[in-house]
């Protein structure tokens, strides 16, 4: 380890060539946008549904849009065209109709919603000046409390746990009115990367129900997609808010660590864990980030403890949203002066094909928007995956001590029957990495090496404004596929996890979709910003996004509604 | 016990020869803040069970700690008294064990980077001399719930443990010393010397029945000679944990280092153990060995971040720290210091730090006020005012405080108006005894300024009449003369043998100078007048 060596570039115009032959099979839209060309798209929904194919095993509908579906559904509830009740209706039913194939619900909390949608209609017509977010449905993952309905972060163990009190992010929400219509399912206390090791079974992937969604948020991408809620919080230990996300095809976003609160989130690996919005849109996953991005005094995740609340109480409120430019204000050029660093250890070996078709595609299309990508080299790279694990598992093994079945939730069983068998191994693992004699050998060197990682990956970031990487090496594999086998599922985790280790924020969106297997199957491109640079990473996201819509959805064979 | 405590006087002579007792102490003592470390919830003696519990003390899924500032600050004036160094960075760590009534099976503490390092307490014991404990290290931790086993009741012998967690989480701090001790009663006269420390700061109520003070003792022993403070020249130790009082203490180390002597007298090696103390018969039994040792997997504590002290934060620290009594009573008492208090006197004044202040607070004040008057104030006067009259009169008028006695009181008690009125003392003009009735007066709640409550009790009588203050030394001799005069059979008397009826004359020179004069300088001009009465 402890590679000095400089980062070695290859020229944007490299980029380009290698770009020649993977381009051709995307329809690219003409970038350096006019205005005029693209006015007639700023009123219609961005609501589309997939078109049916021959494939019996594809979902109903996918939700996916290049605009703030937030926005456009909020505006209708404050202008009287719908109500917050009907909304949270329509999409409880949409939840009813598909969970019993997708499962991306584990408990609808349908009374709660509802009252919730009816104080915000009632607010609304007392002439109350109600933001962004009110009225809009919301799902939430289970491992984040809430005082409404159960908080069993996908196990057995914590069956029946009512939890006595909301979340931070979840009292951000609330304040904010958006509505929360139920808990989303998970892998086992965020143990996994496809939500099949859930206590609640598995959850369908709404793009082909044979495959994973993805995890372990695999719930909320899952539900977003499939437009059972507008937005979704999911948690980010080591990519378990991005991987989904590319999975389903959906906007993820993992902030800065600290940026969120994490009071209430049920911990697996404390310095890592993050939670963040899963949406159909950039600008969606910023509107939320508003609402839950704040310091919190009883969350000590960045801030330092300078005998002065003030100062303890982390970052102040920020606005994520506002400044995101409507795709009729984009200049010609729009990402002028922005310079990326496309990671070359990301796009080698062990990297599906079409994936990285799709990752250069979009390099190419942030240089049509006037950016700079250079192919730079990442050291240390490599020596992310094996150190998160350790460190990750040996936390993991220190906050489950609690779950010894005499405290809440299932009391009537013992640890041994009410953990999971993945929970068990990555418990014992962190143990045992733990223990005298090997902590050293293990816990020690992965924590020199987090710091190796963290210095390389913040000096890249000090020359780029971000890294870009495929969000997982592979697209949505088959339900099944990787139970059996933990070091390939370990090793999906390859693009993600060392973005956890630096602390950094990192947002996954559309790159296009790829073909396997006759299914079509999305593709998310890793965006990695600076430590609570957030509002540039969205902003950069937001554009690459807006201006990419129409070639990435021509890709995807989506029709618009 | 008789037995016992020959067969200990024995062991202990027996000590004086060849070997040496080495002892080091670990206290663990539950800080005053009001709230637990980490959670919001009541630090509270006695309260219902399971009354005091916030989300993170029963470690339910989500919750967070958040340091309680004051548990900070606490520790750091422990660390500031007992001159250890405040470190500006500290942090926590996880040490990870099962046990019900720990509920996220590992314990927040401070191993490796304690809040304080170092720091020293001397310790009393006896004919004067005092040992001096250095401390290792003190360090922030929070403390377990408590399991209360019930044995019986259905028959056959179940015990039914039941937890109550009002104290999980509370802030403890963990004070370790080096192994500078040489005897069980040294090891409970130092237990006892952090009892008094912690007390005084207002760090801690250390109570031990109350377990808000445990003390848990490494207890070895080496031959005389074997010398030298590093561990090599140490005996392998036993520690005995829990226990619960001075006298434990004392018992506890004098049964190990018999235990340990008649193990080495039989060719036998000591064996590291954690044992536990039995007051009933005095002896101690293992709780388990070296094989059994805990692996307490100590991790950083990832919800908790370093606490950071800024310089101005620990000065200011500093500055609010009262002086140690100890300390306090040898400056005080320092014959070539400013004060030169009797021992006694200065033990008196040290027992309470706010005593300690308001008395040096009254004597400077004192000596300001007297100062432009060329007169000096007595410190000696000055301190049996504030122990003595100032501390009886406002406990009588009840505006005490409820532990501190001068801690608190009201503007009209100030340190700086008594030191007006003692400075008026000193130059002659207020009698010891008018400013006795002043201040009971004052502190029965007389807002007046001292001359106005002063001549209330005791009217002026008019100059040069009859020994008022205005009529000067000539006015009390003639008025000493007059009253020796107006008595003659008395006088007779008191000639005869009746000195007892010199309280009578003073008693009237009082009653005609309204209570103004001054009885000593009354009673000497009556002694001339009478020996001048033929």
């Amino acid at each position: 380890v402890g590679g000095t060596s400089r980062p070695r570039k290859q020229a944007a115009g490299g980029v380009r060539r290698a770009l020649m032959s993977t381009t051709a099979q995307m329809s690219v839209h003409a970038t350096g946008l006019a205005p005029s060309g693209v006015g007639g798209r700023s009123g219609r929904d961005r609501s589309v549904f997939l078109r049916k194919r021959a494939s019996r095993r594809r979902v109903a509908h996918v939700a996916s849009c290049s605009q703030s579906l937030v926005r456009s559904i909020g505006d209708r509830i404050r202008k009287g065209e719908t109500s917050a009740e009907e909304v949270t209706r329509s999409y409880i039913a949409a939840i009813e109709g598909a969970n019993a194939t997708i499962g991306a619900f584990v408990s609808v909390t349908a009374d709660d919603a509802i009252a919730q949608a009816k104080a915000v209609d009632a607010a609304l017509r007392a002439g109350e000046p109600l933001g962004l977010l009110a009225g809009i449905p919301l799902g939430v993952k289970d491992n984040i409390a809430t005082a409404s309905g159960e908080t069993s972060a996908g196990s057995n163990i914590l069956s029946g746990l009512k939890s006595p009190y909301d979340a931070r992010v979840i009292e951000s929400l609330k304040n904010a009115n958006a509505v929360v219509v139920g808990k989303t399912n998970m892998d086992e206390f965020g143990m996994g990367s496809t939500t099949e090791s859930s206590a609640k079974g598995a959850t369908a992937n709404p793009w082909d129900q044979t495959r994973v969604p993805g995890g372990s948020s695999g719930g909320s991408a899952a539900a977003v997609a499939a437009a059972q809620c507008v937005v979704a919080l999911g948690s980010d230990t080591g990519g378990s808010i991005r991987q989904p996300a590319s999975f389903c095809g959906v906007v993820g976003l993992k902030p800065t660590y600290g940026l969120v609160s994490r009071h209430g989130l049920v911990a697996y690996a404390s310095s890592f864990d993050c939670i963040g919005p899963l949406a159909s849109s950039v600008e969606d996953a910023a509107i939320v980030l508003s609402a839950i991005a704040r310091g919190d005094a009883s969350d000590f995740s960045d801030a330092t403890f300078q005998n002065d609340k003030s100062s303890a109480a982390g970052p102040a409120p920020r606005d994520y949203h506002s400044h995101l430019k409507r795709l009729e204000q984009l200049v010609s050029k729009p990402l002028l002066g922005k310079k990326f660093a496309l990671v070359k250890e990301t796009l080698g070996e062990g990297v599906d094909a079409g994936v990285v078709g799709k990752i250069v595609a979009a390099a190419a299309e942030l240089e049509k928007l006037g950016a700079v990508v250079d192919v730079v080299s990442c050291p240390t790279f490599g020596l992310g995956l094996p150190a998160y694990y350790v460190l990750a598992l040996s936390e993991a093994s220190s906050n489950l001590a609690r779950y010894d079945a005499i405290r809440y939730g299932a009391t009537n069983t013992t640890r041994s029957e009410g953990l999971g068998a993945e929970v068990k191994r990555r418990i014992l693992m962190g143990t045992y990495a733990l223990s005298a004699g090997h902590s050293d050998a293990y816990y020690k060197r992965a924590q020199e090496t987090r710091r190796l990682v963290e210095i390389d990956l913040n000096s890249k970031l000090s020359e780029y404004d971000a890294l870009l990487t495929p969000a997982a090496p592979t697209p949505a594999y088959e339900l099944g596929g990787k139970v059996n086998d933990p070091l390939a599922m370990f090793s999906g985790d390859v693009m993600t996890v060392n973005v956890n280790l630096a602390g950094l924020p990192a947002v996954v969106v559309r790159a296009g979709t790829v073909m396997e297997n006759g299914a079509t199957l999305p593709v998310g491109l890793q965006m990695v910003g600076r430590p609570f640079g957030e509002a540039e990473l969205l902003d950069v996201a937001h554009t690459f996004e807006i201006a990419t819509f129409d070639a990435v959805n021509g890709d995807w064979a989506f029709q618009g509604v | 016990s008789a037995a016992v405590d020959a067969r200990d006087a024995d062991a202990d002579a027996a000590d004086e020869d060849a070997w040496e007792t080495v002892v080091g102490l670990e206290l663990h003592a539950q800080v005053a803040a009001d709230t637990k470390l980490f959670s919001g919830a009541a630090r509270q003696y006695g309260a219902r069970v399971n009354a005091n519990v916030a989300p993170f003390d029963a470690a339910l899924p989500g919750s967070l700690p958040s340091v309680n500032a004051r548990a900070v600050e606490l520790a750091t004036r422990l660390g500031v008294a007992l001159g250890g160094e405040i470190h500006r960075a500290s942090r926590f760590e996880r040490k990870h064990y099962a046990y019900p009534d720990l509920p996220h099976g590992y314990q927040i503490t401070q191993r490796r980077d304690p809040i304080v390092r170092g720091g020293r307490i001397d310790v009393d014991v006896g004919a004067g001399a005092t040992r001096r404990l250095r401390i290792e290290q003190i360090q922030l931790e929070m403390d377990t719930g408590k399991s209360v086993n019930k044995t019986g009741g259905g028959g056959g012998g179940t015990t039914t443990t039941t937890i109550d967690l009002n104290r999980a989480g509370c802030a403890l701090v963990e004070i370790v010393t080096r192994p500078d001790l040489r005897g069980g009663e040294e090891a409970a006269a130092a237990a006892e010397a952090f009892q008094k420390t912690l007390r005084f700061l207002g760090v801690g109520d250390a109570n031990m029945e109350e377990g808000s003070l445990r003390v848990d003792v490494n207890v070895s022993v080496r031959r005389r000679g074997d010398g030298g403070d590093d561990g090599a020249a140490l005996g392998e130790r036993c520690e005995v944990k829990n226990l619960n009082s001075f006298r434990s203490i004392a018992s506890a180390v004098r049964f190990e280092v018999r235990r340990h002597r008649e193990l080495i007298a039989r060719g036998e090696n000591v064996e590291r153990e954690t044992r536990s103390f039995d007051p009933a018969n005095g002896e101690t039994a293992p709780l388990r060995g070296k094989e059994q040792t805990l692996d307490y997997r100590f991790t950083p504590e990832p919800d908790v971040p370093p606490i950071v002290l800024s310089d101005e934060y620990v000065a200011a620290i500093a500055r609010d720290t009262p002086e140690l009594p100890d300390v306090a009573i040898r400056r005080l008492a320092d014959v070539r210091g400013d004060h030169a208090l009797p021992l006694k006197l200065a033990t008196a004044v040290a027992t309470h730090a706010s005593t300690a202040r308001y008395y040096e607070a009254a004597l400077s004040a004192a000596k300001r006020s007297a100062a432009p008057r060329d007169v000096d104030v007595d410190a000696a006067a000055v301190a049996r005012f504030v122990v003595g009259e100032l501390t009886g009169e406002v406990k009588r008028a009840s505006v005490a405080g409820r532990v501190e006695p001068l801690l608190g009181l009201p503007a009209r008690l100030s340190p700086e108006r008594v030191g007006e009125l003692l400075a008026a003392v000193a130059a002659g003009e207020t009698t010891a005894r008018m400013a006795k009735g002043a201040l009971r007066a004052v502190a029965a709640g007389d807002e007046r300024g001292w001359r106005d409550v002063v001549d209330a009790l005791f009217p002026p009588v008019g100059d040069g009449e009859g020994g008022g203050e205005g009529g000067g030394d000539a006015a009390v001799e003639a008025m000493c003369r007059d009253i020796v005069c107006g008595m003659p059979e008395e006088v007779a008397l008191f000639k005869a043998g009746k000195t007892r009826l010199m309280g009578k004359f003073v008693g009237e020179a009082m009653r005609r100078t309204n209570g103004r004069a001054d009885p000593k300088v009354v009673s000497r001009a009556l002694t001339r007048a009478l020996s001048e009465e033929v």
